[in-house]
């Protein structure tokens, strides 16, 4: 894993259980003028050493190196033969045409508004990567590649649900015997200037902040839009018989998925949490549990305005009486929201809190909102033991996806 | 066991019609709607041909948020709609019904921020980040990021079908539609939606598609423009279907000339594919080939290797260019439309530049 918290699993971690947040101004450009100017960034310093690939897959290729690289540690895919059992489900969106490409767009525009193509062709400064960065499968199947990887390879592109859909599709290859192995998670490129400036426009973005750390407040009556974060996240899925064959430590369980369509609105979730709820529950019951056996909820957790009272709602109408006694807390509030790789993250982090039996906080918890009344873990890490687990995403489009986790302990149980 | 998804409706667009018989009729007489390519000027590209559907002789989108939608939304949209009611789906609970769309390169249209930066620029004809975030980005539609999101065109329609249910967009070649319709196969198959909704559509072709193509040396690629919807049911649901998906599968090989799958690849997703429909190469009575353009030697040894040397193809992109992620299902569109002429099934296969290899079995019901 890789946030603007840290470079693995545990410094991310580590960072969280001492609430700290990795938000700042941003670095990659200069965000002068707009409406918000801090992000989670990652320290690029302390990435994975560069490859002859990363120009053909941009740096959310490097990221899911890294990330991969991490997962994988000690022999993570040695001994494994059969190369076409090994699948690979990335969450992602590729790279979108950075200022460069509209420095020169602009260079060679008419004044009508229209792009001089002849003269677009004959600049050298046009970037040949650029068309392959901005595929969305060029990262994950670069890889499959690297890492030998020769099963199904799904490169998904739901949003901010991509991640945890990735999981989940896993999951699917799996009991379906379609992989031994699968390489899942989500990765979100540096941040780029039309990336970020897509964010501003739509109104996403959080305006109006005490400072960079105090800016991502999910469930806090003073929320008023989201931060975004660069980051990646892998988890190496195999059913139970094949990881003990091979020796290999079993990190915890990915017990069940669900997901749905909000049908509502591109940029809204359905306002009585329709989507979200049928998700949570459909994740609930393919892991044949029952509500009342969850005991703790890694929130989307946006601060926005919409998401975390909605999603609140999803809570109440899931778990019923019991909401109020169900943790829920967002990862969000400390690394901003990592788009495609959110559902990845926080599942490991979900994971991680689990076996660590830590609740990690939700931060800058300051003003109460009646609309958000649940257990948010406030501003501070709780010890707690918990063996079963959501995380849900739910995605810019209208698509929502959850998955449910069990801990290492758990996943040891035939 | 074999897989038994039944396709109880689909509707089709393409660049020589949206009807799949009558496409498929003109595909097997050997008529091309490859062309010249028009809307701009390609010469710079040796004057390329494709197979478009969307020219300037269709106006520009007046509306700046359906412009930025897209064409391949709206198309998306339409070839959805059609299957939709076709098949009834409307009275099935919106949580039960599934979308699966294999969705075709959605390159933002930077156009649209070309005013914004233009008002923004400095005696170099250069962008100043100053001027742009002061006030020049304001020109900009607001909705204009939605553009840069490959599942919103998905999105849209799942609002406007009303459809809750599984779902998956993967993006953004030949080999991602495919997935994508054998992802919404096993959907209904394991019982996570009760009817599946799965389409590919391609991107739209612009000056960016030849450059693409040409840095990923395929050059010899043409592209066309089009699409594909087809329900998907089972049990019940399927009594009165015609025809069947029997089975399906991909694999992931990448040819040492980087022109797409290797023949090994080709191999194991037709060799899976026919074992899961239970049924001897030697039952297949045509293939549709991928045969893009480049590559095609991997994909022939495979069907060598296969036993499936001396059975009848077809290549549909001699036609309608290739589509891209659309291109599956526009195939499976016109296999349905070539049933009834054949006494067994046909396969269908599709890959992508990347290594990606899919094959998917049909038959009449």
């Amino acid at each position: 894993m890789v946030t603007s918290l840290g470079s693995s699993v545990d410094e991310t971690f580590e960072a969280m259980r001492a609430a700290r947040s990795g938000v700042a101004r941003v670095t990659r450009f200069d965000p002068t003028g707009l409406h918000c100017d801090i992000a989670g960034e990652i320290d690029a310093e302390r990435l994975i050493e560069g490859h002859p690939w990363d120009a053909r897959g941009g740096s959310e290729f490097r990221l899911l190196r890294h990330a991969t690289a991490e997962a994988l540690a000690d022999g993570g895919l040695d001994g494994i033969t059969d190369r076409q059992r090994i699948a690979v489900a990335i969450g992602g969106h590729g790279r979108v045409p950075d200022r460069d490409v509209i420095q020169i767009m602009t260079r060679h525009a008419r004044e009508d508004g229209q792009v001089n193509v002849d003269a677009l062709r004959a600049d050298p400064q046009f970037d040949a990567a650029e068309f392959t960065t901005r595929s969305p499968e060029t990262a994950p199947t670069l890889l499959a590649h690297h890492l030998d990887a020769q099963g199904p390879v799904l490169p998904i592109v739901s949003a901010c649900a991509a991640g945890s859909q990735a999981m989940g599709e896993g999951l699917r290859l799996l009991r379906e015997g379609r992989a031994d192995v699968v390489i899942a998670g989500g990765g979100e490129p540096l941040l780029s200037f039309s990336y970020y400036l897509g964010f501003a426009l739509l109104g996403a973005l959080t305006r109006r902040y005490p400072s960079p750390e105090g800016a991502s407040r999910p469930f806090d009556r003073r929320r008023n839009g989201f931060v975004i974060g660069e980051g990646a996240g892998i988890m190496v899925l195999e059913t139970l018989a094949h990881a003990r064959a091979r020796g290999r430590p079993i990190l915890g369980e990915l017990l069940g998925y669900g997901d749905s369509a909000d049908g509502y609105r591109i940029t809204d979730m359905h306002p009585e949490a329709k989507g979200a709820i049928q998700a949570m529950r459909a994740a609930i019951a393919d892991a044949g549990l029952s509500p009342e056996e969850v005991q703790y909820v890694n929130a989307h957790g946006t601060s926005t305005a919409i998401n975390d009272p909605t999603e609140t709602k999803a809570c109440k109408a899931v778990f019923g009486e019991r909401a109020a006694d169900v943790p829920v807390s967002s990862n969000k509030s400390m690394i901003g929201h990592t788009i495609g790789a959110a559902g990845a993250i926080e599942a490991i982090l979900t994971m991680k809190g689990m076996n660590e039996g830590v609740l990690l906080p939700t931060i800058n918890q300051e003003a109460p909102d009646r609309k958000c009344d649940l257990d948010y873990v406030a501003n501070e890490a709780r010890l707690m033991a918990h063996d079963v687990a959501l995380s849900n995403s739910f995605g810019f489009g209208g698509q929502n996806a959850c998955v449910c986790l069990g801990s290492a302990a758990r996943g040891g149980r035939d | 066991m074999a897989l038994k998804i039944a396709i109880t409706a689909h509707a089709v667009r393409t660049a020589l019609g949206s009807d799949a018989a009558t496409v498929w009729e003109r595909v097997a007489a050997g008529t091309t709607a490859i062309a010249p390519v028009q809307g701009f000027d390609g010469s710079g590209f040796g004057k390329p041909k494709a197979a478009q559907i969307w020219t300037d002789a269709d106006g520009p989108e007046e509306d700046p948020a359906l412009r930025i939608l897209g064409p391949h939304g709206r198309l998306l949209e339409a070839v959805a709609r059609s299957t939709h009611d076709a098949a009834q789906l409307g009275r099935l609970a919106p949580e039960r019904v599934g979308l699966f769309v294999g969705m075709g390169m959605v390159d933002s249209p930077i156009h649209d921020l070309v005013p914004a930066a233009l008002a923004s620029r400095d005696g170099q004809a250069d962008m100043q980040l100053g001027a742009f975030f002061q006030g020049g980005y304001r020109a900009i539609h607001p909705l204009w990021p939605l553009s840069m999101l490959n599942n919103v065109a998905a999105g849209q329609v799942s609002i406007d079908l009303d459809i809750r249910g599984d779902n998956l967009v993967l993006a953004s070649s030949a080999d991602a539609g495919m997935r994508a319709l054998l992802e919404g196969a096993r959907s209904v198959q394991r019982g996570d939606c009760r009817a599946a909704l799965v389409a590919g559509v391609s991107g739209r072709i612009t000056p960016f598609t030849y450059k693409r193509l040409a840095l990923q040396g395929r050059s010899a690629v043409t592209p066309g423009e089009g699409g594909a919807a087809l329900a998907l049911a089972a049990g019940e649901d399927s009594e009165s279907a015609s025809a069947h998906l029997t089975g399906g599968a991909t694999a992931f090989g990448s040819a040492q000339d980087g022109s797409g799958p290797d023949a090994g690849a080709w191999q194991r997703a037709i060799e899976a594919a026919l074992l899961e429909a239970e049924r001897p190469a030697t039952a297949v009575t045509r293939v549709f080939l991928h045969a893009e353009g480049c590559g095609e030697a991997h994909e022939q040894a495979a069907l060598a290797a296969c036993g499936l040397d001396a059975t009848p193809t077809v290549v549909t992109k001699r036609a309608l260019g290739h589509t891209g992620a659309g291109a599956p299902a526009i195939d499976l569109t016109l296999a349905l439309a070539a049933l009834p002429g054949v006494a067994g099934p046909i396969l269908i296969l599709a890959g992508g530049p990347e290594g990606g290899a899919g094959a998917l079995v049909v038959e009449a019901a």
